[in-house]
């Protein structure tokens, strides 16, 4: 009996993948695909209809107001511009899990993918799986350290390019801030070593430490959840007496800075140890009113870097690139160090519905639609986004 | 007397497991205040029937009555609120619970109140239910794993009883117990009827059934063959009516020579293991040496040392060559055998093929370099099972379905497909019927006649008596005497060795 | 009469032996249907046999220890530390990698069956604890953040090397399981310790050897994942040890072990559970949708497939 099963189990596998294998060959042609894999385009045609599109994106799609934002800009966008967009949350975590999210989503027909890797190390894999599949690359929130990991990606026909913040003069402002309030002890929560961005933040913190005599004196790793985020604190307010700031420098999981400030309001030492944190935490407003918040400084929103990333990526996929060549875009941070500011930021930005760009706007920025799109063009809207972030 | 009401009445029962009739149409009749005896060979369906009775298994069909109502038990709770209990031969208590915890098991809801478990009541109440059945020297709050396997029995008995149960059904206990745990059988038995509820009693000891029981049920091949009311019993009678032919009384060996051969090929020195203290004997080639005593005498552990599962703590145990005994892989290099008295836990895995019991002492000879195909095995397991004539569906039956005479058949051609020269039998016969009885001991007395050797551990005087060359009686650890076969010996001479 | 003809032919066919075989057919026809066809093609064989190339190996040898009625909690502890020790011996000349990834492996094994044939302890404690030491070592030695591979080292995970990876391990397995009296021994164990014993198997000998080897594959894996993600971290292998009690009780390896176990469980077990996690990436269902379906389907599966009349608390 169950030998029955199994032969005509495999005889099943093997009719199916028999039958499978013609349909998922046209998908290593290594051009432009469609979604249905019967379509194909080269990149020499250039033909005024968009080809639809579909992006797997490495983030999460929820959870805190500063990810809807970005879901919600990102899936305006595409709709736009006619293709589809899917998240996956909980991937920049682990090398392992950035790998599996960029084989199963290939697997799953995507013709790009927008990531933001652990460590430069997962790169050099993430380049070759996508060179095989014929799927297009781009980064958010991170640069590429390693010259070696950065020559081998760069010269991979189908990473498009990065966007990416100045982390270490980040870590170093925050720090001078503190400074500014003659903070001289800090706690750091941060997220494991190896974590490029983190890593980056950190040595900013360090050199600022030395530059005006502040001290880095405790540390917690890898905070996933609000609990975890209670006992550090706690640990921190117990151990050293003279704590002058908790400095969130990286954190993932909702209701971190909460339970930083619970604990110290409950500890009653709120008006000696301070918060200061990287990114815009949704209770900022709160936190700045009662005091305990007194510096921040993060993206004017947090999910503009991979707003950008990912029009560079969908255009290439749409078959008109922004440039022939490799596109790095920096953004720049930005402080909030009281409640008038936070309030006006908050204002704008507190509001998951709130759009970068108006659905015109965002249509100019399809290159098939607008082809004096340009790196440099969008470098200065970079520019504008940040100046205006608060008016 | 008079006409006694009809207490339970079941009739046409069939049970059917896959292929095997366990029961076909078999019709049982318990009156108020009677003894009833329950007697069949292994796989006559006595213990599928009782079970069915007790709720522990449904029937196929087939209908019952209690006191004159329909009677269908669900579970065996059920069956225990309804007023029928069972104890069984094999251990059914929970080591990890305390006595007083396994005597309530199930029904502890009487000491609940809000939601607390009452302890301190169900200790005294499970206090009261030992002393009812005569068993004070238990502690309610002991663990249960510490008592001895008597001691358990009366646990379970205590069980059965607290229910105050209309039926008690009695499995094929008594063979497992020593006198005083017998006694204390009987006068629940006594008290029983006396009160005018009934007991269904199993044993495999016709003597016993003979005496203690108003009326005998047989049963054969699932089949119900006929009721004997006490007054027409007769030993012969009832072995035909059970296995279809006449059986004589001589099953055991008949000659009364013992082993003349000096050749020794197992010595224990001034051992002390287990039990067992400073105690020294050899065994020869083709004689079978017989242990026994009273049960806590350490016969069962001259088994086990000498198979190497229990260390010595002083002394040592020895084969030919001279080299020690240390574990049972060792024991096995020295080609020796052994089948413990627990059956179901040590001698066979149940929950385990037949093949993989017959073969699982044989690897190295079935290898053929390092693999061993599934024909190999097959192989091996045909020849020895038709050898020992193994009632079976195939080799990939469980063992777990077989009857207990089955079982140990399996176990014993698990070592003559090894090729054991020394065979160490505890309790082989062990709540087994006669038809398979006969053949173990004749298996026996043929190993002996080819030169194997055999240590023989049995709580069956008659067994040691009949089938030993040599008997050696132990009491409290040492041995107390040493006998030959030609002294014609009689329980009585030895019985006064044990205690 | 005729009743009992009907019960006999149903009683013949033992649900419990077949529901992995339905399981995996039925998790790749759902999907194959809702994914659109997209889970029989051969791009998304190299995804399932990546997703299942960690699992399939792990159970390989975990299989083993199930069989002999045991557990071992320390796999994906054990994974990650040699993950980053062969990340050390990359450092050193590439071809220490695999040797720094095995032999800590096999110790670690050493010291679970140690553990727990030499002094004692229960199975599920002494791998636990081992876990947790592994694991402190495991972030000392990262003290520094991360390890990373040698690049060149990343073109050795190829499909063809993973491929005949598995191929090889799983024949190897499987002649072992079922053809050599390792393997036998092993199941008897699972089915009664005590009469294993008295058949003349050397239950502490083996119980260590189903460890060490489990170690061995362990280390293995590490290799392998240094050289797929490039990284060692302190998360990496955190989720074998689900994934592979996943795949083995989705394949029907019984809890305690014993004479049921068959090696084809540890094949379709884990094909299941890469078509399911598969599957659910082609839904596009979020990471926490898909632990909420894997944990469902790990329930449902326990229930159906729990054998409670010979299930021996773990010890």
């Amino acid at each position: 009996m169950k030998r029955v099963l199994s032969g005509i189990f495999v005889l099943t596998l093997i009719l199916s993948l028999l039958t499978g294998c013609s349909s998922g060959n046209t998908e290593n042609t290594g051009t432009t695909i469609g979604t249905d894999g019967t379509e194909a385009k080269t990149a020499d045609q250039k033909s005024t209809k968009v080809t639809p599109f579909k992006i797997a994106v490495g983030l999460t799609d929820s959870g805190a107001t500063m990810f809807s934002l970005m879901s919600n800009n990102l899936r305006t966008f595409v709709e736009l511009a006619g293709g589809e967009v899917v998240f996956e949350g909980g991937v920049g975590a682990s090398a392992d899990a950035t790998i599996a999210f960029v084989e199963n989503q290939i697997a799953a027909g995507v013709d790009g993918i927008l990531l933001s890797p652990p460590a430069d190390s997962v790169l050099p894999t993430v380049t070759t799986l996508c060179e095989e599949a014929g799927v297009y690359w781009s980064i958010c929130f991170r640069d590429i350290l390693d010259e070696e990991v950065k020559a081998l990606v760069e010269s991979s026909e189908y990473y498009v390019g990065k966007c990416y913040e100045d982390e270490e003069a980040t870590g170093y402002q925050v720090m001078s801030n503190l400074n500014d309030l003659n903070v001289k002890k800090v706690a750091i929560i941060s997220m494991p070593k190896g974590n490029t961005t983190t890593d980056l933040r950190e040595g900013g913190a360090k050199k600022a430490g030395e530059d005006f005599g502040m001290e880095i004196i405790a540390e917690s790793r890898d905070i996933s959840q609000a609990s975890d985020a209670t006992s550090a604190a706690e640990s921190f307010l117990s151990a050293y007496n003279d704590l002058g700031a908790i400095f969130i420098v990286g954190a993932t999981g909702a209701g971190v800075h909460e339970a930083v400030a619970k604990a110290i309001e409950d500890a009653g030492r709120q008006e000696d140890v301070k918060m200061a944190t990287i990114d815009f935490p949704d209770s900022m407003g709160e936190l700045f009113g009662k005091e305990i918040l007194v510096t921040c400084s993060g993206l004017p929103s947090w999910g503009y870097d991979p707003f950008m990333s990912f029009v560079l990526l969908a255009n290439t996929c749409m078959g008109q690139p922004v440039s022939e060549e490799k596109v790095t875009l920096t953004c720049s941070m930005f402080d909030i160090n009281d409640l008038e500011t936070a309030s006006k930021w908050i204002n704008k930005f507190g509001d998951a519905s709130t759009l970068y760009y108006t659905g015109a706007e965002m249509k100019q920025l399809v290159k098939a639609n607008n082809p004096a799109l340009t790196a440099e063009v969008m470098q200065d809207l970079i520019e504008e986004f940040t100046e205006n972030a608060v008016n | 007397m008079g006409q006694q009401k009809v207490l339970f009445e079941a009739r046409d029962l069939y049970k059917s497991f896959g292929i095997t009739k366990a029961l076909k149409g078999v019709r049982l009749e318990l009156r108020s205040g009677e003894i009833l005896g329950l007697i069949g060979e292994n796989g006559s369906g006595k213990s599928t029937l009782t079970s069915i009775i007790a709720g522990i298994q449904p029937a196929n069909s087939g209908l019952m009555y209690f006191e004159g109502k329909a009677f269908e038990a669900k579970s065996s709770v059920e069956a225990n609120q309804a007023g029928i209990s069972m104890i069984l031969q094999e251990k059914s208590t929970f080591d990890h619970l305390s006595v007083a915890n396994n005597i309530f098991i199930g029904i502890e809801k009487r000491f609940r109140h809000a939601g607390i478990l009452d302890g301190r009541r169900m200790r005294r109440e499970a206090k009261k239910a030992l002393g009812e059945i005569g068993a004070d020297h238990i502690s309610p709050a002991g663990m249960l794993g510490n008592l001895s396997f008597e001691d358990g029995k009366l646990v379970e008995l205590a069980r059965a009883m607290a229910m105050d149960p209309q039926i008690l059904i009695i499995d094929e206990t008594t063979t497992a117990l020593s006198r005083s745990g017998r006694d204390i059988l009987y006068s629940i038995i006594e008290r029983m009827k006396k009160e005018g509820k009934s007991v269904i009693f199993i044993s495999h000891d016709i003597d016993e059934m003979m005496e203690k029981c108003d009326r005998l049920t047989i049963l054969r091949d699932g089949n119900y063959i006929d009721t004997l009311k006490k007054k027409d019993y007769s030993p012969q009678m009832i072995r035909k009516l059970m296995v279809g032919r006449e059986i004589t009384d001589n099953y055991y060996r008949l000659d009364m020579e013992s082993c003349k051969n000096p050749e020794v090929v197992l010595k224990a020195r001034s051992v002390s293991a287990g039990h067992l203290s400073d105690v020294s004997f050899v065994l020869h080639k083709g004689e079978i040496l017989g242990f026994g005593g009273l049960a806590d005498c350490g016969m069962h552990d001259i088994g086990r040392l000498a198979f190497g599962l229990i260390p010595a703590r002083s002394g040592e145990i020895l084969n030919e060559a001279g080299e020690k005994i240390t574990d049972p892989a060792q024991a096995m290099d020295r080609k020796i055998g052994y089948i413990a008295k627990n059956r179901d836990q040590e001698a066979l895995m149940v929950n385990a093929p037949i093949r993989d019991n017959i073969c699982i002492a044989s690897y190295k000879k079935l290898a053929k370099r390092g693999c061993i195909l599934p024909g190999a095995e097959n192989q091996f397991v045909d020849r020895w099972a038709k050898e020992l004539e193994i009632k079976m569906l195939s080799g990939r039956q469980y063992v777990m379905e077989l009857s207990g005479g089955n079982k140990q058949k399996v176990a014993l051609a698990k070592w003559l497909g090894f090729g054991a020269d020394i065979f160490i039998l505890d309790c082989p016969t062990r709540g087994i019927d006669i038809g398979v009885k006969t053949n173990i001991y004749n298996l026996m007395a043929k190993l002996r006649n080819e030169g194997k050797s055999i240590i023989l551990i049995s709580e069956e005087l008659p067994e040691i008596i009949g089938m030993s060359d040599r008997v050696i009686i132990l009491k409290d650890g040492k041995i107390s005497g040493e006998f030959r076969r030609e002294e014609q010996l009689t329980e009585t001479k030895l019985i006064d060795y044990m205690v | 009469m005729e009743n009992q003809k009907e019960r006999n032919i149903l009683s013949k066919v033992n649900f419990k032996t077949i529901f992995p075989y339905l399981g995996l057919l039925g998790v790749i026809i759902f999907f194959q249907i809702y994914s659109g066809g997209r889970v029989l093609t051969a791009s998304n064989f190299k995804a399932i046999v990546s997703e299942c190339f960690f699992i399939i190996i792990g159970v390989t040898g975990y299989v083993f220890i199930m069989a002999q009625g045991n557990l071992d909690f320390s796999i994906g502890a054990v994974m990650g530390l040699c993950c980053a020790t062969a990340s050390l011996g990359a450092s050193i000349h590439p071809v220490l990698a695999i040797p720094f990834a095995i032999i800590p492996g096999g110790l670690a094994g050493l010291i679970n069956g140690m553990v727990h044939v030499k002094l004692k302890v229960g199975a599920l404690i002494g791998t636990m604890s081992v876990q947790f030491i592994v694991n402190g070592i495991l972030i000392l030695i990262l003290a520094a953040g991360s390890l990373t591979a040698p690049l060149h080292m990343l073109k050795w995970y190829t499909m063809p090397v993973r491929f005949i990876m598995i191929l090889i391990i799983v024949l190897v397995g499987l002649y072992f399981f079922h053809y050599t009296s390792y393997g036998k021994s092993c199941r008897a164990m699972g089915t009664c310790h005590e009469a294993a014993r008295q058949s003349g198997v050397k239950v502490g000998a083996l119980k260590i050897t189903a460890f060490v080897v489990m170690g061995v594959l362990t280390g293995l894996l590490g290799f392998f994942s240094l050289i797929r993600t490039g990284t060692s971290t302190v998360l990496t292998g955190s989720e074998l040890l689900m994934n592979v009690l996943c795949a083995a009780l989705l394949g029907g390896i019984p809890l305690s072990g014993g004479a049921g176990t068959k090696f084809d469980s540890v094949i379709i077990g884990s094909l299941t559970m890469a078509f399911l996690t598969n599957g659910m990436v082609l839904m596009g269902l979020s990471t926490y949708d898909k632990q909420l379906i894997k944990g469902i389907v790990f329930l449902i599966t326990i229930a159906i497939s729990f054998d409670r009349k010979n299930m021996v608390v773990i010890k």
